[in-house]
This record gives C-alpha cells, structure tokens and sequence, in this order.
C-alpha cells in the first residue's frame, strides 16, 4: 500500500503494467502446472487401472513348464498344447532283489540285474529317465515322461485369419496373437487361473471377476470382492454412529448457544475450541485411540494374548481345519479359524477332533521332514497327522546338513511357542519357527498366505529388514535391503529373527446376544467390523461437527425468530424449521465426510484390517479387509503384477468416490432453496 | 417474517405446535437438549482420551529399562526392532518427517498461494467455476492413491530424469548416475506437496476472496495494476487467512500416513539428503501394527510414544494457526 501511495519515487506506468503482465503470466502457468499435476496423477493413476480391470478374462490354464509344441488347430476352434510330463512309478518285484542287484533299462524294458548276472524283467515303461532299486529292494522306482495333449477352446467370434502363437521361454507364456493386435494367454507356467490378458478389446467380464473374487497372493487371480463389502460393512457402522453424533453436536454448539456468562457457557467454547482441534489431529493418531478402546478395551475384558485351545477337526470328507471352537449348537459346531475365519460345521461332518498342542504342552514323536518341489515343507508324525507349511511362514530354521529337499526322519518336539507360533524341534536337524496362522490348513488355498516382512541377520553380521521374495533352493531373495533392492543370499548364511505377529483378536471374553445373528457384539471387540467402523467415526466425527454447524448457519436467523414468535419451545423450533432447511447442507458435509472415511487407511490399518482374506465379513464381529488398505498392500508388493492390481483396485475405490461426490453436488444443486 | 416461511415450513410448524400437555412438552425437550449435551460432551471424551491414552501408554513406554526420556529426546539412532542393542532416539523419525514436509511445502505453498491469487483476482468467472469444484474434488482423493502415483510415476520420472542430465558424465554407452534410492524422501514429498495443493489452494483463495470489495477498488481508484491491487492490496489484508491455510497443510504433511510410508521407505536414518529414503513417524506406526512387533513388547509401546510426539506437534500446528487466524485477523466490517 505505502508504495503506491506514498512512492518514494513513483514507479512509471509502463513498468507497472509489464510486472503487471509478467505475474500474470506466471500465476498462468503456475496454475497450469497445478492443475497439469493433478490430472497428471488421475489420468495415470485411472489408465493403468482401466487396462488391468477391462483387459483381461480370468480362465484356467494349463501348465506349461515342459511344454512340446503349440499349434492351432485346422477350424480355428482351440489350441492344441502338447507336453511331456514327468512322472514317477514303483513297478514291485515278485520277490526281493538280491544285494549288489542293479537296474537296466533295454529299449521299453526295465530289467533288474542281479551280480551274477541274471536278469529279471521288472516292467516295461517307454520314455524312462531314471531308474533305480529302492532302498528295501521290494520295488523298482522308475521316472519316465507321458506326453499330454491339452486342448484350450478360443473364443468363437474372434477372427483368426492370420493369428498366431507366441511363446515365451521366460514365463512360459504361450498366448495368440489375433489379427487386431490382441493377444489372449493359453497356457503359462504353474497352469492354474490366470488373468488372460486380451489387450484392446474391453471386456466386463473381467471387471465383473475382479469385484467378485477375493484377494490373492497371485496377482493374476487378485480379485477385490472382500475389501469391497469390508468397506462398506465399515461405512455402514461409521455413518450410524458418527451421523447422530455429529449432528448433535453441531445443533448444541449452534442453537443452543448459552445467552450467559457461566458454567454451560465454558462448556459451549471449550467444545468448540475442542472440535477444531480435533480436526486436525492425523488420522493414525485415532487408529491409536481405536486400537486402545474398542479393539482392546483396556483389557479389562481379559488379556488379548490369550488363546482358546486349538484344535484340530478331521473331516469326514477328508478334509482338516485348525481352529477355535467358540460355540456349539445342537446339530452345528462354531469354529474360528484364524485363515477361513468363521467356520460353521455339521455335527455329522465332523470326523475326529484332537486337541492342539497349546503352551506348555509339547508333543513329542518321531516322525519325517522333507521340503517338497512346492516349497511346502512337510511334517509328517503319527502324533501330528501331516502338516504341510507354506515356506514362507517359516521364520527360523536352522536345518543341518544335506538341503532342505531331502526327506528326514527325525525326532521332533512340537510346542506352542508363543506369539502366535509353533516350534518344531528337532535334536539333529535343528530347530523351526512356524507363524501358527500361515500353517496350511489342507482346505485352504495357497493363495492367502501374505508375505511379511523380516529381520534378517546374516551370518556375518549384517542386519536387513525385508520381505521374503523366495525360497530357491537354498537361496533366498530379500527385498528392501540396505542400499539395494533385491538381494540374494544363501539360506546357510542367515539366520532369521524369529518375529510375531501381534494378535488382537481374541477369543470372546463378554458376549453379547446370539452368536449366531448379525448383531452379536464380544468384548473386547479385536479387529471386527464394529471397531473399525467405530475409528473412523473418531476420524470423521469432527468434520461431520463443522460442515453441519456450518449448514446451520446459514439458515436465516429470521426462521428462527417466527417459529420462536409462534409459541415453539426451542427444540419445537429446531426440529420443525432449523433442521429441515438446513438437510441438504447438512447431507452434503455428511457425504463429502463419508468419502474421507472409505479413503483412510491407517487407522484401519492399526486397528487390524486383515490383508489377505477369503471370506466376506457377515456379522460385526467378523473380520474384515478395506478397499485403501488392500490397495496398500498390493502398492507394497515386490512383484510389479500386483502393481496393476492395485491400478484396478483404485479405479474401483475412485468410482465408489466419484458416485458420493456426485450425490452430493446433486443434492447441493437440486435440493438447497436461497432462503434469504 | 411469517411470509418469509414457505407454506411447507409453516405447515411444519403448525403440526408441531399443535396444544399438547406443556408439561410433556417441556420434558421431552430437556431430555433432547441434554441428549445434543452429551453428543457436544463425546467430542471432549475424544480428546480426553486421546491424551490419557498416547501419554498413559508413552509412560509405560519411558518406564521400560532399556529407554529413557532423556535418550529420546536426544538420541540420534532409532533402532528399535534390533536384538539386544535397541535404540530409541526420536530424531532420525523427526528429520525424516521434517524433510518430508519441508519439501511437501516447497511444492504446495508457492504453487497453491500464486493458483489461489490467479483465480481469486486474475481468472474470468468461467475458469474459476471449473477449475475450484475440481481442486474440491481433488481434495477428497485417498491418501494411498498418492502413494501410488509416487511409487508407479514420480520416482521413476525422477530416477529417469537424473539417470539422462548424468549421461554425459558417464563413459559413453553407459547410463547415468543414479542419484534417487528407489525409495526416497524427495518423490514422497512432491506427493504429499499434490495432496496438500487443493488444501492450500481453496482455503487462501476462500480468504482472498473474504477482503471486502471496497479495498481493490480505492486500490484501482490510486492507480493499482491488477498485479498491485493482488499482491499488494488484498494478499496482506488476507494474510492471516493465508498463513492460516499454510500451518494447516503443513500440520496436514506431518501426519500423513500411507504416502510415506510406501515411497520414502523404512529406514530410519538422520535425513540429510532427500535422495535418500527416510522413515517418518507415521511411516515407522504403520510398520509396528503391520506386524513387526507383538503385543506388549517395548516396539509396540514405541509406537504410542511417536504418536503422542507427532499429536503434539500437529495440535501445535493446529493451535498456531487459529493462534494466527485470531490474532491477525482484519475484520472489515
């Protein structure tokens, strides 16, 4: 101001006008980039999502790992993949080879020698590799390869004049290549689903997959149905309970303001003082506070570290579930499992229950140990049954010499051992640390077991923090090490730290209602839908305050002054002319709030969002994933696959955003009368 | 003022007041004014327990043997998931989370005030209705959202673009320098700058737009450019608004969360150079409750001491800001 009124030395027209012109073009792009910024961010964000979750169909196919040939067939109808698949067979003996015997293998003939040299024909087999006498000499254990035709059936209306197959020895992807410049996955290593990418010609289908199957440890099979229902089952619980208290809130601190000085009056500014605040408190901070009351409750209700006994149930149908069973009915068992969730069974389907080892109560048995061609390591004992465990649960092993892949017959011990894991011991072969939930029920499927992250400390020394990428025949693959992005390492130089998870869930101390309906509630409430429903009410509480005082506000004070001169008490004259004229400002901050809760993720994420379940959540008790936080873990993955998942996943939760935005202009434009 | 009512309204208030018992009337009414009492009361229950529980759980943590407030205050290594040599001093959280949103400022502030002053002062009606429903919208984007941009976009162009104005130092034939770690402060914080720039934008806009008509125009009527009536008028008069805006975004920057945490990375090291990654005090929370801890342990209570440091600085923010909103407040009126 004292510049231009003052001006020591008036500044010259022309000059002022050229600064003049300069901001103006400055601001121009400034505002531009901004603006270029932004659209910068939807336009990649929403492209890499649209290609993964209209460009591609989920179908089964085969596995090609000792892939032959690929041809299509004459009508164009399928394609033909023809492998050569290894197989093992034991051809018995009539009686016991003698010692020194050895194997021969003459054209299609296996033939046994013994060391004075008669010959014995075992079997014929064509296609032998390998064949060798058993350690008990009762059996010839012969390897040999059968040819397989698979027959993948191609989609009718596509033209195929001028298609052609593409393989990739990399993947073992072998994919047609359509005319249009399309191409459609018929066969890939490890077979299984896959998402078969058709690039070019959209298809629902693909996106109607992805909202309807559940989320995966395989990118291609990553579906998004449980973070979906999650969020909303949490949105569900937040706008109930925020909604009424938000808006009371807002009415006391507006219509009800105290005319006096005195104590209501202190009350009055403090709460307004206080809702200003809170609003600018970050969001994780409530997933403290979420975490602390209603996922723990203070532990007054008991100790979250408890367990229920863990049991294992044998089904009649062969199958075996490990779990907690928290309530009985007359014909039907509860169980809770920690991987399936809430479990419900037939009394009549079920076999054989055996109690788990819980603490302090340690099986010992003899029995073998072997690490499979899946990576599964496989703990058979009589005592046990078969427990097969993911490679990746495995957070300590110290297994003597001879690799991981020979089987063992060893003398274990199996124990509890605390924060959530198993110990297998064995005197001779060392020592394992078993996550107890990435035990592999044999009902479950491989795909939900999440990858987490470790210390490592290494033989000499070195310390890393990372994720487990594989186990590889002794080796293994760590991302997000020092300096580095992936690391290899041999197995026999690390040691790994052994680490729990921390468990919140725990195992209904205070019920409330029918297990069995909807609505029960225990307490303390664990990582349910109600108590993360409840946090985010924390989060958007004030937001809710400030958007409806502000709707209050504009209400004209002359409203008020007519339904008071008419005789109305005060609340006569906020419910029947205060509040009606002010729902649509009112609906409007309530949905802009609501779309701030179905984005957060780290309060969901401390209270305990799971990452990888299968099972949609169906009461407030039951756990439950959230489309912010499932996009999170997938951004998180190594694997750059899962990258375009959570492309897709965002998509999803953007459109969610988009339709809540739009109600809400809607509702700002058709709904809200001037009323002044 | 009844004329003022709309025939709905009055029939609403008609129905309402229709003669009942007075008495009955007059309870129900103290039964709903103290029901609105008691909603108004939850959000100081909030509060109240938002402070007993971060410093209740913060004491438990202090009184562990191996931390001590004074190393936590002063330490310069957090090293809390280490064996037996665990460390527990605050400042390599506290840099990274300052680096974090220093650069989240250097990006948010400029650009947001000088699109503010545009479309405040300079931008025609038409651009304005387009461009601020859109910042709006914008503004309610997911936080993890910008975690992805960074990570899938920001970084790469970032690495991309060292990688190529390095080439010509290298051999010819070889790729450039590579400055940026995969996981660094820099590309995290130009995120969470975007993610702050509609706040900053809307709100110094909403307090430019608050200076009373009657200022730019003495201001025209001395013989102001546009650009002296913008930036020499109204942007002081608007400042409190202003600067109101900024500790909101900033306080905003210091607590946010999955940004961080998946493109500026988990180390937690003194943060001096913003190519390399750094954990931030959000970023550190996310790790202990995605599993890196167990219930009980002196990491799980870590976490509720970095809460309550990080709530502290933010309702610093929080109450500097309405500090400067009341205090330099030009009312015009």
């Amino acid at each position: 101001m004292t510049s231009l009124l003052e001006g020591r030395q008036a500044i010259p027209a022309s000059r002022r006008n050229r600064t003049n012109r300069r901001f103006l073009w400055v601001a121009l792009c400034v505002t531009s980039l901004s603006v270029l910024a932004l659209s910068v961010l939807l336009v990649t964000v929403l492209f890499q999502g649209a290609k993964h979750l209209f460009g591609a169909e989920v179908a089964v196919v085969p596995d090609t790992t000792h892939l032959v040939s690929a041809e299509l067939d004459e009508r164009g109808q399928s394609v033909q993949l023809v492998t050569r698949e290894p197989r093992t067979q034991h051809l018995e003996l009539l009686e016991r080879a003698p010692e020194g015997a050895t194997v021969r293998v003459d054209g299609a003939d296996v033939l046994v020698v013994a060391p004075d040299g008669a010959e014995l024909r075992a079997g014929t087999r064509t296609d032998v590799t390998s064949a060798a006498l058993t350690p008990n000499r009762h059996a010839v254990r012969i390897e040999y390869s059968e040819l397989v035709t698979h027959e993948v059936g191609l989609p009718s209306e596509r033209s195929l004049d001028g298609a052609s197959i593409e393989t990739d020895a990399q993947t073992g992807r072998v994919a047609v290549r359509y005319t249009n410049g399309s191409t459609q996955i018929v066969g890939q290593r490890g077979g299984t689903l896959a998402r078969t990418h058709v690039v070019g010609s959209p298809n629902l289908k693909a996106a109607k997959d992805f909202l309807t199957t559940p989320p995966s440890m395989t990118p291609t099979n990553a579906g998004f149905n449980a973070p979906l229902l999650g969020s909303i089952w949490i949105l569900v619980v937040c706008a109930l309970s925020a909604l009424p208290l938000g808006i009371g809130a807002a009415i006391m601190l507006e219509e009800f303001r105290p005319r006096r000085r005195g104590p209501t009056h202190w009350v009055h500014r403090i709460v307004q003082t206080n809702v200003r605040n809170l609003a600018g408190v970050p969001s994780i901070v409530y997933g403290l506070i979420g975490l602390t009351v209603f996922c723990r409750m203070f532990g007054l209700f008991g100790s979250a570290l408890q367990y229920a006994p863990y049991q294992r149930f044998e089904l009649t149908d062969g199958r075996t579930i490990l779990g907690q069973l928290v309530a009985t009915e007359e014909e039907v068992y509860h169980l809770d499992s920690e991987l399936l969730g809430h479990v419900k069974l037939e009394r009549s389907s079920l076999g054989e229950v055996t109690q788990w080892p819980i603490k302090d109560e340690p099986i010992e048995c003899h029995g073998t140990v072997e690490l499979n061609d899946e990576y599964l390591f496989v703990v058979r004992a009589p005592e046990l049954g078969e427990i097969t465990i993911d490679s990746w649960a495995i957070e300590h092993a110290e297994l003597a010499d001879g690799g991981p892949f020979s089987p063992r017959e060893v003398d274990l011990t199996f124990s509890m051992g605390g924060q959530g894991r198993y110990v297998i011991e064995t005197p001779d072969a060392g020592r394992m640390y078993v996550a107890r939930d990435l035990v592999r029920d044999t009902v479950r499927d491989i795909d939900t077991v999440p990858i987490r992250e470790h210390i490592y400390r290494m033989g000499d020394g070195r310390v890393l923090r990372g994720e487990l990428m594989k186990l590889n025949d002794g080796e293994l693959s760590i991302r997000r090490a020092i300096g580095e992005d992936v690391t290899t390492f041999n197995i026999k130089d690390v040691a790994l730290r052994p680490d729990g998870k921390p468990d919140y869930r725990n195992r209904t101390m205070l019920m409330l209602g029918d297990e069995d309906s909807s609505f029960h509630v225990h307490f303390p409430m664990g990582a349910s839908v109600l108590a993360g429903g409840l946090t985010l009410m924390l989060v958007i509480l004030p937001i809710i305050i400030i958007a409806t005082q502000e709707a209050l506000r504009a209400v004209p004070d002359s409203l008020r002054s007519g339904a008071l001169a008419l005789g109305a008490t005060p609340w006569q004259m906020v419910w029947g002319m205060t509040l009606p004229n002010a729902v649509p400002g009112i609906m409007t901050g309530a949905i802009l709030a609501m779309s701030r809760a179905i984005g957060e993720a780290a309060p969901i994420l401390v209270v305990g969002g799971t990452i990888f379940i299968t099972f949609l959540p169906d009461n407030l008790m039951s756990g439950f994933a959230a489309m912010p936080l499932q996009i999170y873990m997938w951004t998180n993955q190594p694997d750059p696959e899962f990258k375009k998942v959570a492309a897709s996943g965002i998509l999803v939760l953007l459109t969610v955003l988009l339709l809540f935005n739009a109600s809400a202009v809607f509702i700002r434009q058709k709904l809200q009368r001037p009323l002044t | 003022m009844a004329s003022v009512a709309t025939p709905t309204s009055a029939t609403v208030v008609s129905a309402t007041l229709r003669p009942r018992n007075r008495r009955l009337i007059r309870l129900r009414d103290r039964c709903v004014v103290g029901g609105l009492f008691g909603a108004g009361i939850f959000s100081i229950l909030i509060t109240v327990a938002i402070v007993f529980i971060l410093f209740g759980e913060t004491l438990r943590f202090f009184g562990m043997p191996e931390v001590s407030l004074w190393s936590y205050l002063t330490g310069l290594e957090w090293k809390p998931l280490l064996g037996a040599d665990k460390k527990f001093g605050m400042w390599p959280l506290v840099t990274g989370t300052l680096m974090v949103t220093a650069i989240a400022a250097l990006v948010a502030l400029p650009i947001g005030l000088i699109t503010a002053i545009y479309l405040s002062e300079f931008a025609p009606a038409r651009v304005r209705a387009v461009i601020k429903p859109a910042l709006e919208i914008l503004a309610g984007i997911p936080t993890v959202v910008y975690g992805f941009f960074a990570l899938t976009t920001i970084t790469p162009a970032l690495r991309g673009i060292v990688e190529l104005s390095t080439r010509w130092m290298t051999p010819a034939g070889e790729p450039g320098y590579s400055v940026f770690e995969f996981f660094n402060s820099t590309s995290a914080g130009i995120a969470v700058g975007i993610m702050c720039l509609p706040t900053v934008c809307s709100l110094s806009e909403d307090a430019l737009r608050a200076v009373p008509k009657g200022l730019r125009e003495a201001a025209f009527g001395v013989g102001g450019t546009r650009f002296d009536v913008a930036v020499k008028v109204v942007t002081p008069a608007a400042l409190s608004g202003i600067v109101a805006a900024f500790l909101l975004a900033i306080s905003r920057a210091v607590g946010e969360t999955m940004i961080v945490s998946l493109a500026a990375g988990g180390m937690a090291r003194l943060a001096t150079d913003p190519a390399e990654g750094a954990q931030t005090m959000t970023a550190y929370m996310v790790q202990i409750f995605l599993g890196d801890a167990e219930f009980g342990s002196v990491e799980y209570y870590s976490s509720y001491a970095i809460g309550a440091t990080l709530f502290l600085m933010t309702l610093g923010l929080t109450l500097l800001g309405n500090w400067v909103l009341a205090r330099y407040r030009e009312a015009y009126e």
